[in-house]
Order: C-alpha cells, then sequence, then structure tokens
C-alpha cells in the first residue's frame, strides 16, 4: 500500500506547480505571439512587451487567482474543518 | 429491376430479423432474469436454478445493472480506442505543414468523427458504465427500476455507432462525414458544391439520433432508480455524492437530448423532405441555437459524473471525508441549473444581439462559481489530509490539475472581447480538451482503477498504473499547451494543413499526443493482463478504506459477494498457484 503524504506540503506543490505554469505560458507567449502590446497586472501596473514581463503577469496573475482561494482553503481547514472533523 | 432488387433485399432483411428474433426467443426465457430472482415470477422456467445463462448469450439478453454496465464499459472503451486510433491519424498527418499522409477530406472526416465518437460513444456511455455497475450498489437497490429498458438503451449503441461510423465502411458511394461534432448548417445541410449532400452524412445523423435515444432511455431509468429504489437506509441526506451528481446528469440528458433529436430530425427533413427549417430561406443561425442548448449542458453531462467520481474516490485516499460535502451537492445543482443559460456564449462571433451576449457572458462567468466551490473543496479536503498516491488518488489529482487549467482557460472565452480574438482558433480546442480529456477521461481513469478490483476480481499493476498516469498527465499537457499557444499565435481550428511557422508547436503536440498513446497502450496491456491473469482480491477491503470509516456500500457488497459465493469445485486457479 502506497505510504501517506502530508496534505499542505502537498497542496502548495501543486500550487507552485500552477504557477510555473501560467509562468512558462507567459514566456512561451512571447515567442509566439509577434509584436504584442504591453500587458496591464491586475489592470494597473504596466509591464514591459518581453518574455520577463509575460512571465510576471502570468505568474503572478494566477499566483493571485490560486492564492486568495488557498488561503481560504488554509483558513477554513484551521476554523471550520476541524470543527466538522469529529463527525 | 433496381427497384424490385431492393424490395427484395428489404423482405429479405426483414425475415433475417424475424429469424433472429425467433432463435433469441427460443434459446432465452426472457422471464428468468427479473430482479427478484430468476425465475420466481414466472412459474416453471428453464433457468430455476441457474442465476444466468453462460457464454455469448448471456452477453446478448442480460439485464442485470452489473452486466449492462460491463457492457456500456466495453463499448465506451472500444469507441476510446477507435477515437484516439482516429486523432492519431490526424497528428501524424499535422506532423508536416503540407498534405501528406492523408487527404484534406479525410482529414475532416476523421475530425468529425473523432469529436462525435468521443462525446457520444465513449464519453456518455463510459459514464453509464459506472452507473449502471454502481449506483444500484451505492444506493441499496436490488437492480435499475426498469431492467429491461436498461438492455434497450444500451442495445441502441452499437447500431448508432455503426451508422456514425457507416461512411468509413466499405460502402459504395457512402462516404464520411466532414461536417465537424457540431454539424453546423448551411454545410451539414447538403448544399452548395461539396459533397455533404452524401448519405453517409443521413447515417450519421441517424446515429446520434439513435445515441440520444438511448441516453434520454437510461437517464429515466437513473432518475426513477434513485427516486423509488434506494435502501431503507439510504436518504436524501445521506445519498453519495456520485449518485448526485448521477442524478443531476440525468435531468440535463431529460432536457438536453431530446431537443437534439428535435434538431437532428429538423436537419434530415431539410435534407431530405425539401423543408426549411436551416436553409431554402430558413435560418442557419437557428441551427446553432438548437444545437448548443443541447451542447454546451452536453459538457455539463461529461463533466458532473466525473466530478462525483472525483468527490468519491479523492477523500477516500485523503483518509478523510470530503470536506463541504453540502456545498457540493449545492454546486452540482447550480451548475445544472445555470448549464442551460449560457449556450449562446458559443455564438459571439455570429453577429447576435450585443445585448443577448452580454447576459450571457455573465452567465458563462457565474457558472464558473460552483466549479471553483468544487475545486476548492477538493483542495481542502487534501489540505486536511494524509494522502496515499495509489493511482486512482493520482488520476483524481491530475483531474484537478487539468481542470484548473481547462476552468481558467474557459473563462477567458467567457469574456466577449477575448473571444473574438480567440474564436475559432486552436486555443478553444486546447482549452476543451484540458476539460475533456484532461479532467474528464483522467476521472474515468481513476474510476475505473479504483473499482477494478470490484468488477474484475483481481488487481491491476499498480507499477503499469502509475506509469500510464505520468505518461498521460505530461502528454495531456504538452499537447493541450501546444495547442494553447497555436491558439495564441493565431492558427485556425479545422485545418489539415497550416503556415510553416505554426509546425514546431504543431510537433510539439504531436509528441505529446504519441506520449499519451504509449500511456493507452500499456493501460490496455495492464487491464487485459490484470483481467486475465492477475493476483486475485484477496480482501475485500482492498485500499483500506475501513481504518478511516470511509467504506462505501459498493465495498459492503463486494465483501458479502465473496462471503456468499459458491465453491467451484476445487479448480486451481494459474494465477494463484504463482
Amino acid at each position: 500500500m502506497a505510504r501517506s503524504h502530508r496534505g499542505p506540503r502537498f497542496v502548495v506543490f501543486l500550487y507552485a506547480g500552477l504557477v510555473t505554469f501560467a509562468g512558462v505560458i507567459g514566456l512561451l507567449f512571447s515567442v509566439v505571439v509577434t509584436d504584442p502590446q504591453p500587458p496591464r497586472l491586475l489592470f494597473l501596473v504596466s509591464l514591459p512587451p518581453t518574455a520577463f514581463g509575460f512571465v510576471v503577469y502570468g505568474a503572478v496573475s494566477v499566483g493571485l487567482v490560486l492564492g486568495v482561494p488557498l488561503a481560504g482553503v488554509v483558513y477554513v481547514s484551521r476554523h471550520v474543518d476541524a470543527v466538522e472533523a469529529p463527525e | 429491376m433496381a427497384i424490385t432488387g431492393q424490395i427484395a433485399l428489404t423482405v429479405l432483411m426483414g425475415l433475417f430479423l424475424v429469424g433472429v428474433a425467433a432463435w433469441l426467443a427460443r434459446v432465452e426465457n426472457w422471464r428468468s432474469y427479473t430482479p427478484v430472482g430468476g425465475g420466481t415470477t414466472g412459474g416453471e422456467t428453464a433457468y430455476g436454478s441457474d442465476e444466468k445463462p453462460a457464454g455469448l448469450i448471456r452477453w446478448l439478453t442480460t439485464v442485470d445493472h452489473k452486466d449492462i454496465g460491463l457492457l456500456y464499459g466495453a463499448f465506451g472503451i472500444t469507441a476510446f480506442v477507435v477515437g484516439g486510433l482516429m486523432v492519431m491519424v490526424m497528428r501524424l498527418e499535422l506532423f508536416d505543414p503540407e498534405m501528406t499522409l492523408i487527404s484534406n477530406t479525410y482529414y475532416n472526416s476523421l475530425l468529425t468523427s473523432h469529436g462525435i465518437t468521443m462525446l457520444f460513444l465513449f464519453g456518455t456511455p463510459i459514464i453509464a458504465a459506472f452507473a449502471n455497475y454502481f449506483v444500484p450498489l451505492l444506493i441499496g437497490a436490488d437492480d435499475m427500476a426498469f431492467p429491461r429498458i436498461n438492455a434497450i438503451a444500451f442495445w441502441l449503441l452499437p447500431p448508432g455507432a455503426l451508422l456514425i461510423w457507416a461512411g468509413f465502411l466499405p460502402i459504395p458511394e457512402v462516404i464520411p462525414a466532414q461536417t465537424g461534432w457540431t454539424m453546423y448548417t448551411p454545410l451539414s445541410a447538403g448544399v452548395g458544391s461539396g459533397n455533404q449532400a452524401n448519405a453517409g452524412v443521413d447515417l450519421m445523423l441517424l446515429g446520434l439520433h439513435l445515441t440520444g435515444v438511448s441516453a434520454t432511455m437510461g437517464a429515466i431509468n437513473f432518475v426513477t432508480t434513485i427516486f423509488t429504489e434506494r435502501g431503507e437506509n439510504v436518504s436524501w441526506a445521506n445519498l453519495d455524492i456520485f449518485s448526485w451528481t448521477i442524478l443531476t446528469q440525468s435531468g440535463l440528458i431529460i432536457f438536453a437530448f431530446p431537443l437534439l433529436g428535435s434538431a437532428i430530425v429538423m436537419l434530415l427533413l431539410d435534407r431530405n423532405f425539401g423543408t426549411a427549417f436551416f436553409i431554402n430561406g430558413g435560418s442557419p443561425i437557428l441551427w446553432q441555437h438548437l444545437f448548443w442548448f443541447f451542447g454546451h449542458p452536453e459538457v455539463y453531462i461529461l463533466v458532473l459524473p466525473p466530478m462525483g467520481l472525483v468527490s468519491l474516490i479523492l477523500p477516500r485516499f485523503s483518509g478523510r471525508r470530503l470536506f463541504g460535502f453540502k456545498f457540493v451537492v449545492y454546486s452540482t445543482l447550480a451548475i445544472g441549473v445555470l448549464s442551460f443559460g449560457v449556450w449562446a456564449h458559443h455564438m459571439f462571433a455570429t453577429g447576435i444581439d450585443p445585448r443577448l451576449r452580454s447576459s450571457f457572458m455573465a452567465v458563462s462567468l457565474a457558472i464558473a462559481i460552483p466549479s471553483a466551490v468544487k475545486t476548492f473543496n477538493w483542495i481542502t479536503t487534501m489540505w486536511n489530509g494524509r494522502l496515499r498516491l495509489t493511482t486512482p488518488m493520482l488520476f483524481c489529482i491530475g483531474f484537478v490539475q487539468n481542470f484548473i487549467i481547462g476552468g481558467v482557460t474557459g473563462v477567458f472565452l467567457a469574456s466577449i472581447p477575448v473571444d473574438l480574438i480567440l474564436h475559432d482558433t486552436y486555443y478553444v480546442v486546447g482549452h476543451f480538451h484540458y476539460i475533456v480529456m484532461g479532467a474528464i477521461t483522467f476521472a474515468g481513469m481513476a474510476g475505473l482503477y479504483y473499482w477494478f478490483p470490484v468488477f474484475a476480481g483481481r488487481m491491476y499493476q499498480r507499477r503499469l498504473g502509475k506509469i500510464h498516469f505520468w505518461l498521460w498527465l505530461v502528454g495531456s499537457n504538452v499537447t493541450f499547451l501546444a495547442m494553447i499557444l497555436l491558439g495564441y499565435g493565431g492558427m485556425p481550428r479545422r485545418y489539415a494543413t497550416y503556415l510553416p511557422q505554426f509546425a514546431t508547436l504543431h510537433q510539439v503536440a504531436s509528441l505529446g499526443a504519441l506520449v499519451m498513446f504509449v500511456g493507452g497502450l500499456i493501460w490496455v496491456y495492464n487491464f487485459v493482463v490484470s483481467w486475465l491473469e492477475g493476483p486475485r482480491v484477496e480482501d475485500a477491503d482492498p485500499w483500506n478504506l475501513k481504518d478511516n470509516g470511509l467504506r462505501t456500500n459498493e465495498w459492503a457488497w463486494f465483501e458479502r459477494k465473496r462471503e456468499t459465493a459458491l465453491a467451484d469445485g476445487g479448480e486451481v486457479d494459474e494465477a494463484d498457484t504463482e
């Protein structure tokens, strides 16, 4: 039978993988699309239309989109799920 | 002379069918498989003491939900292999920008048939396989509410498949349909100077209609079964999550598939009897409305039960109960309702009223919320658990990962301005393949591996299972990421040839598909060999679910089945002696 792994470490690993994936898409986007316009992070911060700019745009955007719910996961795991557990 | 020959052929076929019916009636007593037990309500029968006949007759005549589940499974997997081989030919063709391996028209035929095969002949039937086998066990029912309708629903599928694939068979003057799986008019109506007035398209439409009738019959059966056949200790409050998703999916099928059937009949009338629904002064856009009113709920028809599988299996290997069970059920119902209000997001580029577009954009964005709620609950379940990375668990985690990528890329398509840029590009292909292959099929695999000990009575090779998972995870992401990038680059979908600038990404996508193909070979080998020669399951709790109080009803049934199994006369199985 497979050995067990701690949930939090595994989920953070999954989160990091998805954020890295978004960064990779940003990097490749700058290669595939010719003459792209500068991205605006969170509709506010203008980033350069370079590989670096798109990596930051992709990773930070997805990092936030998934990170905020993940913070919610941590919160309910500590405060709500602990109450449900004995059932 | 020709008409006389056709009449003679028709009479001959009729006699043949009567002969088949007479033969079946002779070899089989249909009353022997009532849910209450063989022959107890039908007086004397030839099967008073035998549960089922042996051999082929058993499979042709069975009304046992488990047997029908296995039939659905065999059918679905066969279709998956056919659809997979079709796409491998297409990906090999796309390795080179020019037309090299196959003709452009044959590519269009494969493209059409791949989509229809995977959605209607693999997706829906493989879900029906799980539902037929396990829902009655999970809810404590003796069988489905209507066992014979259950059998009829399945047996409509093979002729449906033959009709859909008829164009590929060596039938004179019949060519495969090249309409794409969406069958947009006026192309699919057969007008213009193309070749889609061919009977191959009519046959495909009739085949599709049969699969729709099959799905509708099955759905009515599931709704009735879950409402009326639950065991005494199974209430709505403790109904398992997989049955909830099957109930919701069945509701969607009942509302969506008859509409597809009606639209297909209208199209057939336009093609063959000169009516004017979509052509001859009718509206080609009407087809898109009718088709997508069915087509988008179809996405959720395909994804809700796999979500149920993940919601059922993932907690089992997290060593805890599903977090927020009620919210997962509510989100399932919410998706079911909202799914009927998003169809026009497939039509943002058709020039429909902008005010209409905006409302559909709002609902399309809103439907992401219940999907996100489910993902939130799966992640929270894992967060507070201790994870056992068995093959079914790995496929569940792969589902979650690919579903997040497919979901995020899909949210962008719900936005009108983004959709107008990416519409009809490979981005859309990459997005929906992340969902259909990366998520739905992964969940299907999780179910197949998880319940393999139940339906095969043996255990698969664990190492091969994990190799299969990793090959598919890597292969699917390589292929579908390359498709997303092709779409960003402006590569339109549905083309057999392309500009040289897209060659590298197409080759990467083909390599990814090849990796998945190898993974698929390993999966088939593992399942076939393990089913025939794998080690017999010695314990009714092969996943150690009892330890955490996570055993569900089907495992309790499996334990009873093992305890009450009759001795087979002491025959020694070769696998047991090794």
